[in-house]
């Protein structure tokens, strides 16, 4: 028969290990993730139907410009909705990884699309090569902090897999960056533009990386609930 | 709360699971089935005598046009629920283990 000592330090070992279950639960920041990938894949068909509109109507229709205004604003107000909502309902379950995660890529994805916007607009639109070379830097502003944004999600979760993904994604968009290569984009019904390759994989990063983020850590929260901690006693 | 008055609430291992995961915030059905690895019916049953004792709060809503449970602590239970740590934390203190 147990004694009340050995119980007591049974029901304490147990209470420690589903409260530490539930500060690794990351299946409701998982979402979030899902939700930025779904944003960036709304943006880039509103920017192939205002590419689409430019190579039937022109340039300068009215359309057009109303579509490329919508492709600039949609992304921040799609973010902070996406941020406060996320926000509310993680505050209630005192996740803090899940909730530091959500302030590092609410700064991260708000705050570096606002600056990449200002730095845009402080930008002359001539076709000099060295401003052209300051319109490639913008790709900067916006994937640094995401690959910051990674690794700090990879610490967070004590996730290798994450690291290595991470350090490849780096190294093929440095590459990328380097070879200043260039494919079309936009061509629905027309020649539409063309955009650098490391420009085409930062688009890629941010609708399938994010969507591939958010299953994996809804699959990373259901693995650490499985049987790691032995809490098969838990419901005699 | 002394060893020979704990509440019957705490006395299954699956309740003192499904407090100590509502001590951290408030849980859908599916999340504590999760961290607790227990069956619907156990879980449900558990759930509902906790309850009945006044430990919880239930919030009914549809999320997706599905129906979803949620249950968060009331006063009592985290009062009692750390008064029962508590009284845990001594004994082990008292038995020279801490």
């Amino acid at each position: 028969m147990k004694s009340k000592v050995e119980i007591a330090l049974e029901d304490v070992i147990m209470i420690k290990k589903v409260i530490e279950k539930t500060q690794q639960d990351f299946s409701r920041i998982s979402s979030f993730f899902l939700w930025i990938g779904i944003i960036n894949f709304l943006v880039f068909i509103l920017e192939q139907i205002s590419y689409y509109i430019r190579n039937i109507m022109g340039l300068l229709s009215s359309a057009y410009m109303a579509l490329e205004k919508i492709c600039i604003v949609f992304p921040i107000i799609a973010y902070i909705v996406c941020f406060l909502y996320f926000r509310k309902k993680i505050i209630g379950n005192h996740n803090d990884i899940s909730n530091g995660m959500l302030k590092v890529w609410g700064i991260i994805l708000i705050g570096s699309y606002i600056f990449k916007y200002l730095y845009i607009m402080l930008l002359p639109s001539t076709e000099i090569d060295f401003v052209n070379g300051l319109w490639r830097c913008s790709e900067l502003i916006i994937f640094l902090p995401i690959i910051f944004g990674h690794f700090m999600t990879a610490i967070l979760t004590k996730s290798r897999l994450l690291i290595i993904v991470t350090c490849i994604e780096n190294l093929i968009f440095f590459a990328l960056f380097t070879s200043m290569r260039e494919v079309s984009y936009g061509t629905l019904g027309g020649i539409g533009t063309r955009v650098s390759l490391s420009s085409a994989f930062v688009r890629i990063v941010m609708i399938l990386g994010m969507i591939l983020l958010g299953i994996y850590l809804k699959k990373r929260g259901s693995s650490i609930h499985g049987n790691k901690y032995d809490t098969g006693s838990i419901s005699n | 709360m002394e060893i020979n008055t704990i509440p019957e609430a705490f006395q299954t291992k699956l309740r003192i699971a499904i407090m100590s995961a509502l001590i951290t915030g408030e849980r859908t059905f599916k999340e504590l089935k999760l961290f607790t690895e227990s069956t619907d019916g156990n879980l449900g049953a558990q759930l509902s005598k906790l309850d009945n004792l006044g430990y919880l709060t239930i919030r009914k809503e549809f999320i997706n046009r599905k129906p979803q449970t949620t249950y968060s602590l009331t006063h009592k239970g985290i009062t009692e629920f750390k008064e029962y740590v508590y009284m845990l934390e001594n004994l082990l203190r008292d038995s020279g283990y801490y």
